[in-house]
Parts: structure tokens; C-alpha cells; sequence
């Protein structure tokens, strides 16, 4: 009959409805579950506060300062183009600007969108007051970062920034985040992880608009953690005004643990303000040269010589040679800095004077193995450790070096170099310090270091290796070290200070052309008890006696002034 | 006039699952609405209450002096049709409804009944099919209000004449061969049909094709109704507390998207329940017409099944995603008084003819 077969058709229609709901509700329902919780959950983040850097007497190097920047409500906005046009008659800059960072800032109708920071505290009052007639508008505090003692310890400190994509993709796991901030440089960046806050953020309900409905759950953020390090702030920036002048480094370091005290490299940046001007600079003001720049040593080299020389019995402190003011090695003649020759001379005036001729023959005694075997011994061509980014190796050369690098063998002449601190030789002031070092604590190859502890734990466990050198022998060489200031005719004898017992070694590395050598400084003291050791390398900075050795006095002098 | 003894026939299962699926659809209202839904609540029960009234009324009447002055229904409608093109008031884009003593009438709405009562009238006086002028008529009967209501425009609402009026010639015995060839006849003709469509139903065809092209225009009501109701998995996110409802997602959801809010609150075991009701419900009323004698009470109780299933079977599968969108509430659930008030008529009838045998 008909009308039976009407009602099959909608039992037909019905089950086929019954149907379509279960695919939706049960089979499909935990992807529309999904889509719907999406739809109305929103994300907030709250960056939490970076741990503050300190330095060894505890005064903040790297601190958060409140600073005022403007915000926008999106939602709560009555008459967009009118409040920003206000806005930016208060604070005297171009709408654009704050449109374009409205745009950039903008995440959703409810969160505050930064639109400029960094504002007076007078502006800030202002827009306070007229709060009233601008809906939507705040003025929040926001931590901003800065470095109170500018471009003295920016080598050290480093900065921060934005996160970018490369940093991101591979730190996304670590919990960093689009927008945050992160260390690019210096102990930003490698103590980041400590340094940065624990993010919080809110879990916000929204309805079609994207308008917030109700808070579901608050995480606060967490402070991140401080980080103190050894460096003495004052006496950096007192070096850092004395280098300022001149292209170089200098690193002031405790020989007894390896604790930087000063570490300055010159010319330096204003890690408060924008970097964009110095990325490009032609004196690479981001460079640290201190750990990141290779020179050869020059004569600084020769206390290595001179100890690997005594260690491997080829020459006694007594050995002397005849310096004519040249050495005809092969068919080459090799100068000595005194043209005249400073005559028939044992080890501990060679070393005062800087006699070139006489460790001309000791490297040659040695042989070029022999030399390589004492400076890696002594922590030259390897990486130091600290804990700063970008440090280089520097270059100790060899027979094999030679053949694969040159194409050529090796020569006696490549071996008179190499003893001098020439040639082929490269390191960075951080090791010249730290073989300084060596010799005035008897003998321990330190690990370089700037972070002394991080919030509530001291740094401890440096690899400090003690070198199989007879206390004898290091004897003989500091006592040198002591005369090159001493000494009437001391090349260093320009850094010499009535306040404390001074021992240290010039050098003058020669750098081919017509450009002024590079200049260097290294020594400790007091010279008893050596509780500092540094150098001083200045680019094209003349003789290691003359500016270097007078910064060494100035330095000394106020170090030993200061020290409580 | 009331004669007890009349309604032994009196058929309290289908007056009982209208007024469940009433009782349901206001609980779904008061949510669709909530928290500023005093109003739409009061209205509806209020538009009920005068149904109830209409309903039981109309029961006591013999169906067969209803059907009798159908002709005067179909002119009504027409007349009411044509004052809504020129006094009718403006709402959403559509000029639909008539202010009558300060009440919104929706015409299209008595449309509905009112042609079927007078295609009864047509069909049931003539004995059986003779030639083509049986078909021809009817045809032309539901011709004009039917271009008038889609021009309104109301597609939906127009377009559900079109299956009112073959089950109507198919249960009054049409020959089988005749029905298909006006079938065909008429599927051939539709593609025609494109160009008297609104830009918007062109728009909600195309959408229904491919839901992505336009998710935030004419796809986000539905994008966001499938969201709802598959949200709402077996037990549904309880009442009052549907996200996607509460916090505005939804359009049109207290009206003709009411069963996203059902979907999400109510989930599976909800959508089932009203399901089953509204079966039973059409079951009831077919069997109306399968106990009565009365050619005409058959054709009038199959008539009016007909357009609340199609109803209920339509504006549940938009409401899915699995039809184009066009504008048919859900009988008794949707918010508006006279699809309410249409649907207790109708129900009033097939009270009248379950007790007039």
C-alpha cells in the first residue's frame, strides 16, 4: 500500500539521520572536540624576569630596569585611529611607528599589544591621567635590559635579543618561544639557560570574537637565575678606559685559580643600543679579541723556549751565547732587535734583554719538536675552556703541519722563528695569560674562567693541571721575569711601580709589511707571591715596552691601590 | 458540542511526543539564549499556549468542513503572500514577515498548511486520474505561492511544495508512470531553476559543495554547526555548557540552527531521544491515515506528515553538513510563533481526523 511505503521511506530518512549523527558525534567526535576546544582556548605567555649578572664585589653588571612602555587592548578600543593619533602627540613620534609595531606586536583582541617602549616617566604620567579618554590604552612596567658599565664589559656580558628562526628550531624543545628573549653573545648567551626567567602564561577563554571571557588558569612565571661572576667590574672598566684608545686586549687573571679578573677587548660595542651599527664596522668591535683573536706571541714565546730548554736539559742556566746583533742560519741571515749585538749572555740576561740570537740557538738545540712538545705542554694549538663563546686555538706549527699546509719541508730557519714567538706561531692573549700564569703559580695550567656561581651554587671542578716542570727551573725563569722590570737594562722596566714587586715579559711581534708590530705585555705579580698574572696585546701597538708596559704600571698601580 | 464519547479516538501518543518535543526544544532554547533569554522563552510558551488552544479547537471541528473551504485558504494564503511583498518587514535580508497587532506573523508559515489543505480539496474531489488537467492544476495551485515565497526569498520554504505535492498525488493514487514522467519532467526543468536563485542560495549551494571556500562568509555557520554537534560525543557537554553555543560561535542557533545547540549540549543520546520522538510522531500520524476510510482524511493526515518529516529530515541534515543550506526550522524546537503555531494546527487536524472517522 502507498502510504506504508511512505512511512518506510522516513524510517529510512530517520535511521540514515541516526547514522549521520554517530559518524559525527562518536566517530568523528573527538576531532570536533578538538576544533571546539581550539576554538575557544587561547594562550597567553608571561615572560618571567632574567636573573640578574653580578660581578665578583656583587654590583649588578647586567640588571632589569623598569622601564614604561605603552599598551593597547585591542578589545577594549573605542576609536582606534583617534587614541593613536593622541598617542602620538604625547610621545612625539610618527603614527606609523606605532601602527606598524600594533601590527607587529598584535596576538589577539585581549592581549595587551605593546605599541612603543621605553618611554619617559613624564609621558608615562601623562597617559596615565588621560587614561580615561583613550579606552583600551595602558602604560605597563616592563623589564628592560641594560648594562650599566656599556661597552667595558660587553665583550664579557654580551647581549640579548630576539629570538631568531634558526635559534628557535633548534631550541624549541628546550621550552624557548617565539618573540623571546635569548643571549647572542658573552654570558647572555652562554649562561642563558640559567639566566632566563621560567615563562608563566594564562589560560584564557574566548568567545567568536576573540574576546577573553574568563581566565581558566594562571601559571605565574619564575625568575631565572643570577650569575655572579669573578670579574671586578671597577677594575675592568679602569681598563677598559686605558685600552679604549688602542686596538688589543687585556685579561687580568688570578694565576692561583684561574679566575678572570679583567678581560677587555678593544674597540668594544654599547650592548644598550642597537647593534646594527657596529655588525659592519672594519674594526670588528664585536670581536672579542681577548679569545677570539690569533697572534703569533713574539717574544713571550721565548719563556716557553727557555723553560723547555731547561726541562730537556739541552741548556743550564749558565749556558751563554755570543749575540753579534745576527745569526746566519742556512743561507739566511737572522736579526736580533739590538743591531749591535748584545755580546756573550747567560739565560737570565737573554730573557731580560729579549736576546733574539741567543734563543735563535737554544731553538735550534731543541729542534722544532721539542719546541712544539712545551707549548702544547703548556696549553698552546687547544682550546683554554672558558666559558665564553668563540674562542679560537691558535696554531703551534710542525714538520707535518708544514708538508700538508705549505707543500714544503721544514726548515732550520722556520725552527729560529718559532723560537722567538714568530713564524708561523699563533695564539690568543687568553693563552699567553695562562702560560704566564703557569710560571708564577709553579708550575698549574689553570682553566680560564669568568662565572664564579650561578644562583645558589659556586662553580667548582675546574680541570687545574699540574705540569710535571721542576720547581727549579720555573725558579730560574720568574727570576728573569723579575729583571725584565727590575733590571737597568729590563725591557720592561717602563712598568716598574713603587707599589708592588713587579716580573713580567715584553714582546714585539713582527707582522710583515710596513705596519707597526703588535705589542705585548704579560707578567704578575708581586713578584713573591703572585696572587695576579695578565697581558696586555695591543694591535700594532709598537714595542711591548713602551704603551703596553706603561698600562702594566697603571694597571698594577691601581689594582694594588684598590684591593681591600 | 463536545461530545466525550468522540474522543475514544483522541490520540494521546502523538499530542504526547509533540509536547515532549516542545518541552525538549524550549530546554535547548533557553540555552541557545541564555543568559539574556527571558523573553524568548515567555514568547514561545506563550505562542505554544495559543497552539494548544488552536490545536485542541480545531480537533473538535470535523476536518471534513476545514478541507471544504480549502479553496478559502488558498486565496488567504495568497493574499497574505502578496501583502508580505509590499507591507512585509525587512529581517536578515529577507522580507518574510508581517506585523499584526504588534506580533511578527511569518505567512510562508501557513503557507505551508494551507496549500496542503487546499491541494486536498483539489485531489479528494476528484475520484480518480482522468487526464493531464489532474496534474496541470495542482501544479498550478502550488505555482504561485511558490514563486512568491521565493522571492521573498525563502528557498526552503518554497521548495518543500515540490515533495508535498507528488507523496500528495502519489497516495491519492496517480499512476505510477504519469509520477515518474512528472519527475523527470521536473528534473530536467531544474537546472533552469540556477537562474532564479539569489546570489546568496547560489553562494550556499556552492559552500555545501565545498564547505572551505568561504569559512569565515557563507561556510562558517556550518563549519561551526558540525563543530558543535560532533563536539558533543555520546553524553554532549551538558546543558548550559557547550563552549561553541555559550560563547557565541554558532549563528542562527535559537532559530534554525537549534540542533547544534542540541548536538553539543545534549550529545548522541540527546540527538537520538528527539529523533526517536519525532518518529513516533510520524508514525502516529500515518496511521491516522492508514485507519481512517476517508479518501480525503488520508490524503490530509499523509499531506501533513509529510511536511513536518520533511521538515524534521531537512533541517537536521543542514544542520550537519550533509545538505545545502535552506531555511526550514525544526518543527516545535525552532524559536518563531507561527512554524510553532503551523505545526499544532497540524496536529489539531490529525486529532480531528483520528476523531472524526
Amino acid at each position: 500500500m502507498r502510504i506504508k511505503s511512505i512511512q518506510y521511506s522516513f524510517i529510512t530518512f530517520f535511521i540514515l539521520l541516526g547514522f549521520c549523527l554517530y559518524y559525527l558525534q562518536i566517530v568523528k567526535g573527538p576531532l570536533y572536540r578538538g576544533l571546539s576546544y581550539r576554538n575557544s582556548i587561547r594562550l597567553l605567555n608571561i615572560t618571567g624576569p632574567r636573573g640578574i649578572i653580578y660581578d665578583t664585589k656583587k654590583r649588578g653588571v647586567a640588571l632589569n630596569e623598569l622601564s614604561f612602555g605603552v599598551f593597547i587592548v585591542p578589545q577594549e578600543v573605542e576609536d582606534f585611529d583617534a587614541e593613536i593619533n593622541a598617542l602620538s602627540e604625547i610621545l612625539g613620534v610618527s603614527e606609523s611607528l606605532l601602527k606598524r609595531n600594533y601590527k607587529r606586536n598584535y596576538q589577539a583582541p585581549f592581549a595587551p599589544c605593546e605599541l612603543i617602549r621605553d618611554i619617559s616617566k613624564r609621558d608615562a604620567i601623562i597617559i596615565e591621567e588621560l587614561k580615561l579618554d583613550m579606552q583600551g590604552v595602558l602604560v605597563k612596567e616592563i623589564p628592560l635590559r641594560r648594562y650599566p658599565y656599556k661597552e667595558a664589559l660587553a665583550h664579557v656580558i654580551g647581549y640579548i635579543g630576539e629570538i631568531d628562526r634558526r635559534e628557535l628550531f633548534s631550541l624549541k624543545s628546550y621550552g624557548y618561544r617565539v618573540k623571546d628573549f635569548i643571549g647572542k653573545a658573552g654570558i647572555e648567551k652562554v649562561a642563558d639557560n640559567f639566566l632566563r626567567g621560567k615563562n608563566g602564561g594564562m589560560q584564557i577563554q574566548v568567545n567568536n570574537r576573540g574576546q577573553q571571557v574568563k581566565v581558566l588558569n594562571v601559571r605565574e612565571p619564575r625568575e631565572g637565575r643570577d650569575v655572579y661572576l669573578t670579574i671586578d667590574a671597577q677594575f675592568q672598566l679602569f681598563i677598559w678606559r686605558m685600552m679604549r684608545s688602542e686596538k688589543g686586549a687585556a685579561i687580568f687573571m688570578d694565576p692561583r685559580n684561574g679566575e678572570i679578573l679583567s678581560l677587555v677587548s678593544s674597540p668594544s660595542y654599547d650592548p644598550n643600543i642597537s647593534l646594527a651599527d657596529v655588525l659592519n664596522a672594519e674594526d670588528s668591535p664585536l670581536l672579542n679579541r681577548a679569545i677570539m683573536g690569533q697572534y703569533p706571541p713574539g717574544s713571550l714565546f721565548k719563556l716557553v723556549v727557555a723553560l723547555a730548554g731547561l726541562e730537556s736539559g739541552k741548556i743550564l742556566a749558565d749556558q751563554s751565547f755570543q749575540c753579534r746583533g745576527k745569526l746566519d742560519i742556512g743561507s739566511g741571515e737572522f736579526n736580533c732587535w739590538n743591531l749591535d749585538g748584545h755580546g756573550n749572555m747567560a739565560l737570565r740576561d737573554a730573557i731580560i734583554q729579549s736576546c733574539n740570537v741567543y734563543f735563535y740557538n737554544t731553538g735550534i738545540l731543541l729542534g722544532v719538536e721539542k719546541i712544539c712538545e712545551y707549548a702544547k705542554l703548556l696549553g698552546f694549538s687547544k682550546k683554554t675552556g672558558i666559558e665564553l663563546f668563540g674562542e679560537t686555538k691558535g696554531l703551534v706549527p710542525s714538520r707535518v703541519w708544514k708538508r700538508i699546509e705549505k707543500g714544503e719541508g721544514w726548515f732550520t730557519g722556520d725552527t729560529a722563528n718559532l723560537s722567538i714567538g714568530q713564524g708561523y706561531l699563533l695564539a690568543t692573549p687568553l693563552q699567553v695569560v695562562r702560560m704566564i700564569a703557569c710560571v708564577a703559580n709553579g708550575g698549574m695550567l689553570v682553566e680560564p674562567h669568568v662565572v664564579k656561581g650561578v644562583g645558589e651554587t659556586w662553580i667548582s671542578g675546574h680541570k687545574n693541571i699540574r705540569l710535571k716542570i721542576k720547581k727549579e727551573n720555573l725558579d730560574i725563569i720568574r727570576d728573569a721575569m723579575r729583571g725584565v722590570v727590575e733590571d737597568r737594562h729590563g725591557t720592561g722596566r717602563l712598568a716598574w711601580n713603587s707599589y708592588v714587586t713587579l716580573s713580567g715579559k715584553t714582546g714585539t711581534s713582527q707582522v710583515g709589511g710596513d705596519l707597526r708590530p703588535h705589542a705585548w705585555f704579560g707578567g704578575f705579580a708581586p713578584s713573591e707571591n703572585p696572587e695576579i698574572s695578565f697581558v696586555i696585546f695591543l694591535e700594532h701597538g709598537g714595542s711591548g715596552g713602551d704603551i703596553a708596559a706603561l698600562m702594566v704600571r697603571k694597571a698594577m698601580e691601581y689594582w694594588f691601590i684598590h684591593k681591600k | 458540542m463536545l461530545n466525550l464519547k468522540k474522543y475514544k479516538n483522541f490520540d494521546w501518543i502523538l499530542l504526547a511526543s509533540a509536547i515532549a518535543i516542545f518541552i525538549l526544544g524550549l530546554l535547548f532554547l533557553f540555552s541557545s539564549t541564555y543568559p539574556n533569554n527571558t523573553d524568548f522563552v515567555f514568547r514561545q510558551i506563550m505562542w505554544f499556549l495559543v497552539g494548544v488552544l488552536a490545536l485542541l479547537f480545531i480537533a473538535n471541528v470535523n476536518y471534513r468542513k476545514i478541507v471544504g473551504i480549502g479553496h478559502i485558504f488558498y486565496f488567504l494564503t495568497v493574499v497574505l503572500l502578496l501583502s508580505v511583498f509590499i507591507f512585509g518587514s525587512r529581517r536578515l535580508g529577507a522580507q518574510r514577515w508581517l506585523v499584526i497587532g504588534g506580533f511578527n506573523i511569518q505567512p510562508s508559515e501557513f503557507g505551508k498548511l494551507f496549500v496542503i489543505l487546499s491541494l486536498v480539496q483539489y485531489l479528494a474531489s476528484q475520484k480518480k486520474y482522468r487526464n493531464l488537467k489532474n496534474i496541470v492544476v495542482p501544479l498550478g495551485m502550488i505555482a504561485v505561492p511558490f514563486i512568491l515565497i521565493l522571492r521573498q526569498p525563502d528557498l526552503g520554504t518554497a521548495l518543500m511544495f515540490v515533495p508535498v505535492l507528488i507523496i500528495l498525488l502519489y497516495v491519492w493514487g496517480l499512476p505510477l508512470r504519469n509520477l515518474f514522467f512528472m519527475v523527470l519532467c521536473g528534473a530536467l526543468f531544474s537546472p533552469f531553476g540556477w537562474f532564479l536563485l539569489k546570489d546568496y542560495q547560489k553562494d550556499r549551494l556552492l559552500v555545501f559543495m565545498d564547505p572551505g571556500r568561504d569559512p569565515l562568509g557563507a561556510g562558517y555557520t556550518v563549519i561551526q554547526s558540525r563543530i558543535a554537534i560532533g563536539s558533543g560525543g555520546f553524553f554532549g557537554k551538558g546543558w548550559l555548557s557547550g563552549t561553541q553555543n555559550q560563547l557565541n560561535f554558532l549563528a542562527e542557533r535559537h532559530t534554525d540552527f537549534i540542533f547544534s545547540v542540541a548536538g553539543e549540549e545534549w550529545g548522541f543520546l540527546g540527538g537520538i531521544i528527539l529523533l526517536g520522538l519525532y518518529y513516533i510522531l510520524i508514525k502516529r500520524a500515518i496511521s491516522i491515515a492508514e485507519k481512517t476510510p476517508d479518501p480525503c482524511g488520508k490524503l490530509l493526515a499523509v499531506g501533513l506528515a509529510t511536511m513536518i518529516g520533511i521538515q524534521v529530515v531537512v533541517n537536521l541534515s543542514m544542520t550537519m553538513g550533509f545538505m545545502p543550506v535552506v531555511g526550514l526550522p525544526l518543527p516545535l524546537v525552532s524559536y518563531g510563533g507561527s512554524s510553532l503555531l503551523v505545526t499544532l494546527m497540524a496536529v489539531g487536524l490529525l486529532e480531528s481526523i483520528a476523531v472524526h472517522r
